[in-house]
């Protein structure tokens, strides 16, 4: 826990409680749905760009990118180039169809195409997915935060959640896409400044250059990976081809995104919106994997924690392993300072430096060893604290602060987006479409209200119970990905196979749906390894195919 | 013509409203990717010279 000045706390709360206040003034007088729920289709290109951002932009992409930066190097960048040709296709097909129809979701869209079935069933998936992935947005970013600034996790939770509901209910999309201009412009301020005194700091020690190159020797700047290998997670093939169907599947049929420009003044707004994303999208990551790698290079000359997440080390400090691990420690302070030393004297030979990299990383993990050994429940994978922990320390005060409003603006502006998609998705495809359909429009306006508070009181309920389950998050995770492919088959057969109909498809769907999940238990029993991207491709390809061959057998039995 | 129908007329009208800088969305959606393809490029040659 570190303690924060009042500058840093009044920087914190005070960029918060603007962003909240600006939310419910911009957005108040909602008077009907579809001002509600379409922010009365008012939003310009560069509103659309900067919400679509802001909503995949979660805090753990903040928290996380820079340390997987830090340990395995540029590489993730790869995972976002199917992102530009993603963005094509849906502005392309995707969107003209949506605005003809004039629908509020994109699940509304496949009961106009099929039947009202296929519409529950994927409303249906979306809200599973989405809903328990909503507490994940708020719990992940929560357990690091809590730890650093010194709040109770619950706390944390609440404190997140409850500012997320107070504009998300008042003002509906336009309080969202009004605040995530906000959260956008204080995530790049931040960013950009923590970059800044990364590279003045590198440039005083060894020149900015110099630097990079010994990044380069330390295997940090390797960002195409060519070799196709479907068990591994990042490569250019994965990237570009599960990739590009992982985007269409989240841009083109996920309502948190689909909703950002539903809400766009005209067909000509919202698509430029997405092209202002295809552009910008992988720059972005590229920055903050940069950053990444620039903490890497500042850790080469400061002493890094020999384990990134303090309450582990307090941990295992109040252990009987506590002597082992101070001496890992003093060990592990001679390799840092040999290093340095090379590096300082100019020294770029691979096999010196990386000899000695190497070590420091053995003791590292025997570290790891050392915290489970002292406590089995710990989770020793610190990737999520390097770049906080950077930020924490040496970062002066006030950017501290502003650095923190990054992360909780990022948790905010997705939970957001997710609460406002999920009230949608229940008051228009499922209440208004199933359960009530002789509601007027205030009757309707109210719902979706309730529902925006329901869904974030459940996602706070969700955050503060995983706690106390092992495992939760990455359950969630992979929840989500075993249906985002299914969903996406549905949706491309809507769009370009036009002869199969509603009963086909869903039968198609749900087959698909039976066959990932099948293929996911044989990756858990290790039977088979196909990287995860890989099932965004498989899924919607089977949905395809069983679509055509259910389609022909109808159509035969038909005859 | 009620609202409705101005604003549905509006958004399908939009349909062939050209972007800005570009004659139609092809030439945009062109230069999109011809964009990304010069990042790829330019990350093939950062790892190639920087690459360990």
């Amino acid at each position: 826990m570190t303690n924060l000045g009042w500058v840093d706390w009044t920087v914190l709360l005070g960029t918060l409680i603007f962003i909240v206040a600006y939310g419910v003034w911009k957005s108040r007088g909602s008077k009907n749905i579809k001002g509600y729920l379409l922010g009365d289709r008012s939003s310009n290109w560069w509103t659309i760009g900067l919400s679509v951002m802001a909503t995949q932009a979660s805090a753990i992409t903040f928290l996380s990118t820079p340390g997987q930066a830090f340990m395995e190097g540029m590489g993730f960048v790869q995972f976002y180039f199917g992102l530009p040709l993603a963005m094509v296709i849906i502005s392309a097909v995707f969107i003209p169809l949506y605005y003809k129809l004039k629908v509020y979701t994109a699940y509304e869209f496949l009961e106009n195409r099929f039947n009202n079935k296929t519409r529950l069933l994927t409303a249906s998936l979306f809200l599973l997915q989405r809903g328990l992935a909503a507490g994940i947005t708020i719990y992940a970013p929560a357990i690091i935060l809590s730890q650093i600034i010194g709040w109770s996790l619950n706390f944390t939770i609440l404190f997140i959640g409850i500012m997320v509901i107070i504009y998300t209910v008042s003002g509906g999309t336009k309080a969202v896409s009004q605040t995530h201009k906000q959260q956008m412009a204080v995530i790049f301020i931040g960013m950009f400044i923590a970059c800044a005194f990364l590279v003045n700091f590198i440039s005083d020690q060894i020149g900015f250059s110099e630097g990079i190159k010994l990044a380069g020797s330390m295997g940090k700047m390797e960002v195409i990976d060519w070799n196709f290998d479907p068990s591994s997670r990042y490569n250019i093939w994965s990237g570009i081809i599960g990739g590009l169907f992982l985007q269409l599947s989240y841009f083109g049929t996920d309502q948190s995104q689909v909703q950002r420009y539903l809400g766009g003044r005209s067909l000509k707004e919202s698509r430029l919106g997405l092209m202002f994303n295809a552009l910008l999208k992988i720059p972005m990551q590229f920055f903050i994997l940069f950053v990444g790698v620039l903490v890497f290079l500042f850790y080469q000359f400061v002493l890094p924690p020999l384990h990134f997440n303090q309450a582990n080390v307090n941990d295992v400090k109040a252990s009987e392993y506590a002597v082992e691990y101070e001496e890992l420690e003093n060990l592990h302070r001679d390799l840092h300072d040999q290093k340095r030393s090379l590096i300082l004297e100019g020294v770029r030979s691979e096999d010196q430096i990386n000899n000695l990299a190497v070590k420091e990383i053995a003791l590292m993990d025997r570290g790891k060893e050392l915290i489970k050994q002292a406590n089995p429940l710990a989770e020793t994978q610190d990737d999520d604290y390097i770049f906080i922990t950077y930020v924490i320390n040496y970062l002066p005060i006030g950017i501290v602060g502003l650095l923190l409003a990054v992360i909780f603006s990022a948790a905010m502006s997705s939970t957001s987006a997710e609460l406002n998609a999920l009230a949608s998705t229940a008051t228009v495809d499922i209440y208004k479409r199933n359960i009530n359909q002789k509601g007027d429009d205030k009757h309707y306006l109210a719902s979706s209200k309730w529902f925006t508070f329901l869904f974030g009181a459940f996602a706070i309920a969700f955050a503060a119970l995983a706690s106390l389950f092992d495992n939760l998050i990455e359950a969630v995770n992979i929840l989500g990905s075993l249906f985002y492919g299914t969903i996406l088959g549905v949706f491309l057969v809507a769009f370009f196979i036009k002869k199969v109909k509603g009963n086909a498809v869903f039968i198609a769907a749900i087959i698909s749906q039976l066959f990932i999940i099948a293929l996911y238990t044989l990756n858990r029993l290790e039977i088979i390894d196909i990287g995860y991207l890989w099932y965004n491709l498989i899924a919607p390809a089977m949905v395809v195919l069983f679509s055509l061959i259910g389609q022909a057998f109808i159509t035969s039995e038909n005859k | 013509m009620s609202k409705e129908q101005e604003e549905m007329s509006k958004s399908e009208g939009s349909e062939h409203e050209a972007p800005p800088f570009f004659k139609d969305w092809k030439g945009l959606y062109a230069f999109v990717l011809i964009f990304e393809l010069a990042l790829i490029l330019l990350f093939v040659l950062i790892t190639q010279s920087l690459g360990s």
